[in-house]
C-alpha cells in the first residue's frame, strides 16, 4: 500500500513533465462512431490504410485499383496504403501510442489472442459491433452473417462482447509439396509422420533437400513444434500449459515427443542446406526452384511467391501429417485470421468502413481468392485455385484452432521459440530444450 | 581591457550550440532518466515503480550479454581494423605508383549508405546465394566454412567485419595523417644510420605515433558501440541473441514489445558505466591536448 | 603536409610488393562485391535464386533499373539524404566552430565546465535518449519531420566538431587577437576577420568527418521518419529491402542499390583527392 501511495506522491511532484511524458493514448471509452443505418450516406474525406502486400507485388495493385474505384464512386475521397506487414508493425504500433495510427489497419485485434486484445480494451479500436448487426443494403441480412464459422471464432473480444476487427482473409498452417517433382520421383504425398519420415529419406536418396524452412525467423521454425504438439498433446493442454501456467510441459511426454520429432529432423538432414542463414522468403523460393521437396506454410505462401512461382510449378498441400499414438488432435489444423481493425479516433469513420466492407465483401474475396490464392473467411467465396487440394484440406479438418496456442505477443513466444530454433540448430537436443523451455515457463508462471 | 570586451561574446556565441545540446541531448538524457522508474503498458499506458526495473536489469541474462557483445565487438573489430589501417597508411606513405586507384577503391565503402553495404554483405555471406559459402564450396572446402551469419560462434565477427570493412578508409586517412606528420629529418638519419624500413616503421615510426592511436582507440570504442545499423540490418540480434549489442536490445524492447521504461533504464546503465570508463580515460584525454 | 608534396612517386623496391598484395586484397574485395552486385541487378528473381552466384546473368535485365527508379523512388531518398546531410553538417560545423571560439581561446568562469558538457556527448552513446528524443520531438511538432532530423544530427555533430576546433584553435598564437586589438577591431570582428580565415584545414576535416556519419545514420532516421516521402537513403534502402523479400523481389533491390551509390562514388572519385587531404591536414598540429 505504501509503495503505492509513495508512487502516486510522485508521480503528482512529476506534475506535467511526466504528464507530456504518457505515450499518448487513447484511453477511456472509445467514442461512438457514426450511426450504423446511415453511414453509407457521409463517406467523405482521407484515410490512411495498412495493407499486408509489399509495393510492385501484384497483391498490392490490386488493392491499389480497389482504393481507386471507391475514390471514383465517392468523389473527393482519397485513400492512402501503407505498407503493415510484421516488419513493419513496430513503427506503426509506435504511432498508434502517439495517437496517429492509421485509420484502417491490422494486427490490432484478434479475438483468441490474449495479448491481441489491450488495443481493443484500452479504447483504441472502433466497436465495429453494432455495424456489423446492422442489415447490409445489398442483401438485406447482417454484415456479420457473411462470416464463416471458423471466422467467428475469432472476432468477439471476449472482454466486452465487442467486436474490434474483420478478417480480410485466413491463413491456415499446411504442408506443401512439390507435386510434379514427387510423381517424377514415384513419391507418396505423407499423410502420417512415419510416411513423412520415409519422405525424406526417399528425397536424400534423390539428392533433393527434403524441407525447406529458414533459419532466420524463429516462429515460423516453430510451426514445426506447434503442429506437432497439436498433435501429441492437443491444443487446449498446450494452450494451457504454454499461456495459462496450467500444469508444467514436462507433466505430458508428449510434449518431449514433438521436440524429439523435430529432433529426428534434424539428424536425418531434412531442412534445407544452409536453412540457418536463409530468410524466409529465398527459403520459399528456393522451394519453387525445386530445391528442396516440401515446406510447411501459411496458406498465404502461394500468394506471397505468385512472381517467382515458375509456370509449370505444380504445387500440392497436406494437412500436416498425424502422428501415431498422439494423444492430441490429429485432424485439427492450426489458422489465424488477418484482421483489419478500424482506429477509433479516425476522423472519417465512414470512408474506414467503406473500405473494410468492400474488402470483406463477397465480390473482392472471390476476386483475391482467384487471382491470388488468398483463403477467405467469407460465406460462398470458392476455394482458392493454383493451390491443388486446399478446399479439401480445410474441408477435411475437425476444427480450426488458433495458431501458435494464442501464445502471441507473450513473453513463452519469444523463449519457446528461440529454444525450438536452437534445437534445430543442433544447438542443443530435445531433453535439454524441455528443461529450458520447462524452467523459463516456471519463471514466467510462477508455478 | 580587450579581455573584458572579448568576455562580451561568450554567451552569444556558446548559445546556438548549447541550445540545440540542451534541447536534444541533456533534455532528453534527464528525461530518459525519469521514464526508467515507470512501467509501460503495449498502448502506451505509464505506472510508477520505482526502481524495480534496474533490480530486474541486474539479473537480465540479455542485457549482460549485450554489454559482453559489446566488448566483444569493440575488440574483435579493432583487431580486424588497425592492423591493416595503419599497414595500408603506410603503404601510402611510400608514395607508391597506382596508389590513387588503391586510395579510391578503399576508401569508397565509407562514402556508401550503411544500409547498401550491411544489405551487400547480408547477400554476399548468404549460405547458397551468395559469394563467400559457394566459392569455398567450388574448391571442396565447403565444410569448413559455416553459415557465418548464421552461426552463434560467427555472426558477431561477420557483422565486425563489415562494419570495419565499410568504415576502414576513414582511419586509414587519420592514420595516414599521423604518418605524414613525422619528423622527416628523424626518418632520413634513421635511413642513413642503415635502418631498415621494418625497424624504422617498428622502432621509430610506430612509437611517435602513440597519441595518435590512443585517441584513434577512443574514437573506435564509441564508434563501435553505434554498429547498431550492421546488426540491424544483416542479423536483427540473432542467431539466439548472439549479436545483440545494447543499442538493438533498447530498440527491441522499445519499439516491439512497448516496454520504454526498461529500455530507459538500459540506457541509464549504459551512459552511467561509460562516463566512468571515461573518467577513467580523461587524463589520457587532457595529456593528448585535444588532438585528434 | 608531407615535406615532398610534389616529388614523384617512390622508385620500387621489392618490400613494395607486401604492400601491393596487401592494398591489392582490399581492392579486390571491393571491386568483387561490386561485381557481385551489378551482376545480380541485372538477372531476373528466377535466375537470381535458381542460377549459381558465380554464372553471369544470361538476360541482362537493364530494365530493373528503369523498375528500380519508378516504383522504389530512390531519387527521393537520395534528394532527402542530401538536403539532410548537408544542412545539418553545416549548421554543426557553423555552430561548433561559434562556440569552440570562447572555449579555446576565451578564460571565462564554467568554460570548463561547459566544455565537459559538450564533451559529454562525446562518451554517451546516441541511441541512449532516442525515447524521449522522440517524445520532445513529437511535442516540437517535429516528428517525421527533414527539419527535426536535421537538428538532431548537427546536435550530435557538435561534441566531436567542437572536441577538434577547441584542439585546433589553441594551437593558434595568442598574439593574433592582441595585434587585432590594439588595430581597434572588436572582438567578433577579430574572430569573423583574423581567426575564422586561418580555421580552414580543421574545419575541412570536421565537414568531412561530420558529413560522412550524417549520410550514413540510420538509427535516428529510423526512429524519427515514417513518411516514405522523407525517407533518407539508409533507411529508404531498407525499407526497399523489407518490400523486396516480401515480394521476392531481389534484383530490383540490388538495381535501386546501385542506383543510390552511383552518384555518391562519382563524386568522390572527383574529389577524392581533396577529402583525403582535408582530412590529413585538419589533423595537423598546425
Amino acid at each position: 500500500m505504501s509503495h503505492r501511495r509513495f508512487g502516486a506522491l510522485a508521480l503528482v511532484a512529476a506534475g506535467a513533465l511526466l504528464a507530456a511524458c504518457s505515450g499518448g493514448g487513447a484511453g477511456g471509452p472509445a467514442a461512438a462512431g457514426p450511426d450504423p443505418a446511415a453511414w453509407r450516406e457521409s463517406i467523405t474525406g482521407s484515410i490512411e490504410v495498412g495493407v499486408l502486400p509489399a509495393e510492385g507485388t501484384p497483391g498490392r495493385a490490386y488493392l491499389e485499383k480497389l482504393a481507386e474505384s471507391i475514390e471514383a464512386e465517392h468523389p473527393g475521397t482519397q485513400i492512402t496504403l501503407t505498407f503493415a506487414n510484421t516488419e513493419a508493425r513496430p513503427a506503426l504500433e509506435q504511432r498508434w501510442r502517439s495517437g496517429d495510427g492509421p485509420d484502417v489497419d491490422y494486427g490490432m485485434f484478434d479475438g483468441t489472442v490474449p495479448a491481441q486484445q489491450v488495443w481493443a480494451d484500452d479504447g483504441f479500436l472502433l466497436n465495429l459491433k453494432p455495424y456489423l448487426d446492422a442489415p447490409d443494403p445489398a442483401t438485406g441480412k447482417p454484415w456479420s452473417s457473411s462470416f464463416t464459422a471458423a471466422a467467428n471464432g475469432f472476432l468477439t473480444n471476449p472482454g466486452d462482447g465487442g467486436v474490434y476487427g474483420v478478417p480480410s482473409e485466413m491463413s491456415t498452417q499446411v504442408l506443401f509439396y512439390n507435386a510434379g517433382m514427387f510423381e517424377q520421383l514415384g513419391i507418396t504425398p505423407p499423410r502420417t509422420w512415419d510416411e513423412l519420415m520415409a519422405t525424406t529419406a526417399a528425397l536424400k536418396a534423390k539428392q533433393v533437400d527434403p524441407i525447406a524452412v529458414t533459419g532466420l525467423f524463429q516462429p515460423y521454425m516453430g510451426m514445426w513444434s506447434d503442429n506437432l504438439w497439436l498433435r501429441e498433446v492437443g491444443w487446449q493442454k498446450a494452450n494451457d500449459v504454454l499461456v495459462n501456467g496450467k500444469g508444467h510441459i514436462t507433466d505430458d511426454p508428449g510434449f518431449l515427443a514433438g521436440l524429439e520429432k523435430v529432433q529426428q529432423l534434424r539428424d536425418g538432414g531434412a531442412f534445407i542446406k544452409g536453412f540457418q542463414g536463409t530468410d524466409f522468403t529465398p527459403a520459399q523460393a528456393l522451394f519453387f526452384q525445386g530445391k528442396a521437396g516440401m515446406i510447411l506454410m501459411g496458406s498465404w505462401l502461394a500468394s506471397e511467391m505468385k512472381d517467382v512461382i515458375p509456370p509449370d510449378f505444380r504445387l500440392g498441400v497436406l494437412p500436416f501429417p498425424t502422428v501415431a499414438g498422439g494423444k492430441g488432435d490429429q485432424q485439427a489444423i492450426a489458422a489465424a485470421p488477418q484482421m483489419v481493425s478500424i482506429n477509433a479516433k479516425s476522423a472519417n469513420v465512414p470512408l474506414a468502413l467503406e473500405w473494410v466492407s468492400r474488402l470483406t465483401g463477397t465480390k473482392v474475396q472471390a476476386e483475391r481468392a482467384e487471382q491470388f490464392g488468398e483463403l477467405s473467411g467469407v460465406v460462398g467465396v470458392p476455394s482458392p485455385k493454383g493451390v491443388t487440394g486446399i478446399d479439401e484440406v480445410v474441408a477435411g479438418a475437425s476444427a480450426l484452432v488458433p495458431r501458435e496456442f494464442a501464445m502471441t505477443g507473450t513473453k513463452a513466444y519469444e523463449f519457446v521459440y528461440a529454444e525450438v530454433a536452437r534445437l534445430m540448430f543442433g544447438e542443443q537436443d530435445a531433453g535439454t530444450t524441455l528443461d529450458r523451455i520447462d524452467q523459463q515457463l516456471r519463471e514466467l508462471h510462477k508455478n | 581591457m580587450f579581455r573584458r570586451a572579448q568576455r562580451r561574446i561568450v554567451v552569444p556565441f556558446l548559445l546556438p550550440a548549447s541550445l540545440l545540446l540542451a534541447v536534444f541531448f541533456l533534455y532528453p538524457l534527464a528525461r530518459t532518466v525519469q521514464l526508467s522508474f515507470s512501467e509501460f503498458t503495449r498502448t502506451g499506458r505509464q505506472r510508477f515503480v520505482g526502481l524495480s526495473q534496474y533490480a530486474e536489469l541486474i539479473g537480465d541474462d540479455q542485457f549482460l550479454a549485450s554489454l559482453g557483445h559489446a566488448v566483444v565487438l569493440a575488440l574483435a573489430g579493432g583487431c580486424m581494423l588497425f592492423p591493416p589501417a595503419v599497414a595500408i597508411a603506410w603503404a601510402f606513405h611510400q608514395r607508391l605508383h597506382g596508389e590513387r586507384v588503391f586510395r579510391f577503391l578503399i576508401f569508397a565503402p565509407v562514402v556508401l549508405s550503411v544500409a547498401v553495404v550491411a544489405l551487400m554483405w547480408k547477400f554476399i555471406l548468404h549460405p547458397t546465394l551468395g559469394l563467400v559459402n559457394p566459392a569455398f564450396a567450388a574448391i571442396g572446402l565447403g565444410d569448413l566454412v559455416p553459415v557465418l551469419l548464421g552461426d552463434p560462434r560467427t555472426a558477431l565477427l561477420a557483422v565486425a567485419f563489415t562494419a570495419v570493412w565499410h568504415g576502414i578508409g576513414i582511419w586509414i586517412v587519420l592514420t595516414t595523417s599521423g604518418f605524414a606528420r613525422l619528423p622527416a629529418d628523424v626518418l632520413e638519419a634513421g635511413r642513413l644510420d642503415g635502418a631498415g624500413e621494418w625497424t624504422l616503421f617498428a622502432r621509430v615510426m610506430l612509437p611517435m605515433m602513440r597519441d595518435l592511436f590512443r585517441t584513434l582507440t577512443i574514437l573506435w570504442i564509441v564508434q563501435s558501440l553505434q554498429a547498431f545499423a550492421f546488426v540491424f540490418i544483416m542479423t536483427g540480434g540473432g542467431p539466439f541473441g548472439s549479436t545483440e549489442i545494447p543499442a538493438t536490445l533498447m530498440f527491441r524492447v522499445a519499439f516491439e514489445n512497448a516496454e520504454f521504461g526498461y529500455a530507459a533504464a538500459m540506457g541509464v546503465v549504459i551512459v552511467v558505466l561509460l562516463l566512468a570508463a571515461a573518467l577513467g580515460l580523461n587524463k589520457l584525454l587532457k595529456r593528448d591536448d585535444l588532438e585528434y | 603536409m608531407s615535406t615532398d608534396a610534389g616529388a614523384g612517386r617512390a622508385r620500387f623496391r621489392p618490400f613494395h610488393l607486401y604492400f601491393y598484395v596487401l592494398m591489392g586484397a582490399f581492392a579486390l574485395a571491393a571491386v568483387g562485391a561490386f561485381a557481385w552486385i551489378v551482376n545480380s541487378s541485372l538477372k531476373t528473381d528466377v535466375e537470381f535464386i535458381g542460377s549459381p552466384p558465380f554464372s553471369t546473368t544470361t538476360s541482362w535485365q537493364f530494365g530493373n533499373y528503369a523498375q528500380a527508379w519508378e516504383a522504389g523512388g530512390v531519387g527521393a531518398f537520395f534528394g532527402n539524404s542530401v538536403l539532410v546531410a548537408v544542412s545539418a553538417t553545416v549548421l554543426g560545423v557553423f555552430f561548433s566552430v561559434l562556440a569552440a571560439y570562447p572555449l579555446a581561446r576565451i578564460r571565462f568562469r564554467g568554460s570548463s565546465l561547459v566544455l565537459s558538457g559538450f564533451l559529454m556527448g562525446l562518451m554517451v552513446p546516441w541511441m541512449v535518449t532516442f525515447i524521449p528524443l522522440y517524445l520532445t520531438l513529437r511535442d516540437l511538432g517535429l516528428l517525421d519531420s527533414r527539419l527535426g532530423l536535421v537538428l538532431v544530427y548537427a546536435t550530435y555533430n557538435l561534441p566531436f566538431n567542437i572536441f577538434v576546433m577547441v584542439g585546433f584553435m589553441r594551437t593558434l598564437p595568442v598574439e593574433l587577437e592582441e595585434a587585432a586589438a590594439v588595430d581597434g577591431a572588436g572582438p567578433s570582428a577579430t574572430f569573423f576577420r583574423v581567426i575564422m580565415p586561418l580555421l580552414g584545414p580543421g574545419v575541412a576535416a570536421i565537414t568531412i568527418i561530420s558529413f560522412l556519419n550524417n549520410w550514413n545514420e540510420f538509427f535516428y532516421a529510423l526512429v524519427l521518419i515514417h513518411s516514405e516521402d522523407r525517407m533518407t537513403l539508409p533507411v529508404g534502402i531498407w525499407q526497399l529491402s523489407q518490400a523486396a523479400t516480401y515480394g521476392s523481389n531481389w534484383v530490383t533491390l540490388f538495381a535501386a542499390m546501385l542506383i543510390a551509390v552511383a552518384p555518391v562514388l562519382l563524386v568522390f572519385a572527383f574529389l577524392q583527392k581533396r577529402i583525403t587531404e582535408g582530412l590529413t591536414a585538419g589533423a595537423l598540429k598546425g
